[in-house]
């Protein structure tokens, strides 16, 4: 028997207002979303930008609450905790943003940035402590005096890294952690981050529109169009046999170093935001093999073989 | 088309940006400049357009139509830019006036210099928008910058580039902001312009993509051409550690079952190089005279340039 799941989503959904030319309309981010981590699996959540991948991220480790289902942390209902109730929560579940100038306190020094973290469990860190956070990224001594500003793109990642990993946590949310950094530099936090997953026993959800970023580090593969789960898979099974028209094209787009596409599938036209069909499969209007029933009728997930879920009523028929 | 001859830029406050550039570009060709931050893409794509801070200090020439851009009077440079040669940058939101509509901003220029009326003007602006793959192109005329999605924003900005039918076109990380699937559409456009005649500089950090649509490509590294050759040379046979570092550590779907490998170490500050070599601190073969001598870009028996005293040596 598997071990219960370390986080579970139910039915999760969320809405945002948008107002378009003096109108308000409802937006649905994230549209009755299951998903479920286990510790030891890292999963990865790929989607292009609009399909609510990074909406998702939040509402996992609480930053934002959804407007529907459950979040179910060990096997107790965290959906409507808030503050001291979610001390164990907080510990065990970090949050890594793709900019990290921007989620840096800019007038604190490496090390109260660091030490901060520290207070949010009551624990006083010493300098040790802290020596012992930034060896664990690879980060030099003398750092630890330094202001965000004084570092580089890549030593500040690894500072929000240190920092993220100072309570132990199980689990690490990432969302596109190397987007932002240089190709040189790209390389060397994905292979600290892996290294990390044996040395510092982290679990990642690794959110990301670069799907060539997730066979190093992730087990299993979440693709999310519109606010839903299309297909989920393990990692090498979704690369090599995509199901879904969507996930097809997502891995056909990414430019390979052989100057070719990796297959002579045809890009699909538009963009999320102009194009999601409502009504019926939402990928409707750009999917090159769409049917009646695909206008009308809204596919549901369904497990084709073990452990691959696909929506698509071509695998229906 | 366009050539560059020992072009320097160091910035007012003593960063140099760019040192001793020569490269070309030739009619149809697409030149794929890559680069990581720093290395002095932006800036050669700023001095081809004369964009840089007007107290930068600009050695070298740039030869276009036999006359040198940076020497052009200020007439003749708003002739050229635009007209001859235009720039497509990474943000588009920030290329147009978001209190204006879309399509006036693409017919602007045209019509104040009266060369096309108006109704014209936007008649071919929708034209061009539909070649460039915009959905319903009246009704985008008609839309405010924030009303475009990022790929269809992008395009419009392409059309605006496109409108006064410019020879050369430079596109600095034109899909930067873009997801895979807008970046896959916007590199076909591309490609059809490529198809159409124009000629192209295509800067990119994403080495991969480089490879998707150049001819040629000249790695920069710190203000310093490293290599530079055509695309099978430089990406498929790379012979600069530099290059060979991009492209083990560029993560594609295939190159994960190899095994990712990192660079070491940081991108040096511009204004404390290390001596030598710059790329010395990070290279894996580094040796004494890499520590002490910058090496000049030298020919291969192949025809590439490669500055890398090891490569001398294999010669």
């Amino acid at each position: 028997m598997r071990s219960p799941p370390f986080l579970s989503l139910r039915n999760i959904v969320k809405r945002f207002t948008k107002v378009v030319g003096g109108q308000t309309t409802l937006i649905t981010a994230v549209d009755n979303v299951n998903l479920d981590i286990f510790l030891g699996q890292s999963v990865g959540i790929i989607g292009e930008s609009g399909s609510g991948k990074t909406t998702l991220g939040k509402i996992m480790v609480k930053l934002l609450d959804p407007d529907g289902g459950t979040i179910s942390f060990g096997q107790k209902d965290i959906t409507r905790l808030k503050g001291s109730g979610l001390r164990d929560f907080r510990a065990s579940v970090q949050m890594i943003f793709q900019d990290p100038y921007s989620s840096l306190d800019p007038k604190m020094r490496v090390k109260d940035l660091i030490a901060d973290f520290y207070r949010l469990a009551n624990k006083k860190p010493t300098r040790e402590d802290i020596l012992r956070q930034l060896e664990l990224v690879s980060l030099d001594q003398d750092v630890a005096d330094k202001f965000p500003h004084e570092l580089s793109g890549g030593q500040r990642q690894r500072v929000a890294i240190a920092r993220a990993l100072s309570l132990n946590p199980k689990l690490i949310v990432a969302d596109e952690p190397v987007s932002a950094l240089d190709v040189s530099i790209r390389s060397q936090i994905l292979q600290l981050l892996a290294k990390l997953q044996g040395q510092a026993g982290v679990t990642y959800v690794l959110i990301t529109h670069d799907i060539a970023t997730l066979p190093l580090l992730v087990d299993y593969i979440y693709v999310m169009y519109a606010g839903s789960i299309v297909e989920s898979a393990p990692t090498r099974t979704l690369i090599d046999r995509p199901l879904h028209p969507y996930t097809k094209a997502l891995i056909s787009a990414v430019p390979d170093l052989d100057g070719n596409r990796e297959s002579g599938l045809p890009i699909p036209p538009g963009d999320v935001e102009e194009a999601t069909h409502s009504g019926g499969c939402k990928y409707y209007g750009r999917c090159p093999y769409a049917m009646a029933v695909c206008r009308d009728v809204e596919p549901s997930l369904r497990t084709v073989e073990k452990g691959v879920m696909v929506a698509c009523h071509l695998l229906n028929r | 088309m366009l050539e560059i001859r020992n072009l320097s830029v160091t910035y007012p406050d003593g960063t140099p940006a760019l040192q001793n550039l020569s490269i070309s570009l030739g009619t149809r060709e697409v030149l794929g400049i890559i680069g990581e931050s720093g290395s002095g893409k932006s800036t050669l794509a700023l001095a081809i357009m004369r964009l840089l801070p007007p107290d930068a200090n600009v050695k070298g020439e740039i030869i276009y139509n036999g006359k040198d851009i940076l020497r052009l009077s200020k007439s003749e440079l708003e002739r050229v830019r635009g007209t001859e040669i235009a720039m497509i940058f990474q943000d588009a939101l920030s290329a147009f006036d978001p209190l204006m509509r879309v399509g006036p901003q693409i017919v602007e220029k045209a019509v104040t210099n009266k060369t096309l009326g108006y109704k014209e003007a936007r008649a071919r602006a929708i034209d061009l928008m539909r070649g460039l793959g915009v959905t319903n192109p009246e009704a985008r005329f008609d839309a405010y910058p924030h009303e475009l999605s990022g790929g269809l924003r992008q395009r419009a900005f392409i059309a605006m580039g496109l409108f006064q039918k410019p020879k050369i076109i430079i596109l600095d990380e034109p899909t930067s902001a873009l997801d895979v699937i807008t970046q896959a559409q916007l590199i076909q456009t591309i490609r059809g312009l490529k198809e159409g005649g124009l000629s192209m500089i295509f800067i990119t950090h994403d080495i991969a993509l480089a490879s998707t649509i150049c001819d040629r490509v000249a790695v920069l590294y710190a203000g310093k051409m490293m290599e530079y050759g055509s695309v099978h040379q430089v990406i498929h046979r790379p012979i600069h550690p530099y290059t060979q570092g991009l492209i083990e550590s560029t993560p594609t779907l295939t190159s994960v079952r190899r095994g990712l490998k990192a660079m070491k170490g940081y991108l040096p500050n511009l204004k404390s190089l290390p001596g030598g070599c710059r790329f010395h601190p990070r290279c894996p073969f580094a040796t004494d005279i890499c520590r002490s001598v910058d090496p000049e870009l030298a020919e291969l028996s192949d025809g590439r340039l490669v500055a890398c005293h090891m490569a001398a040596d294999s010669k």
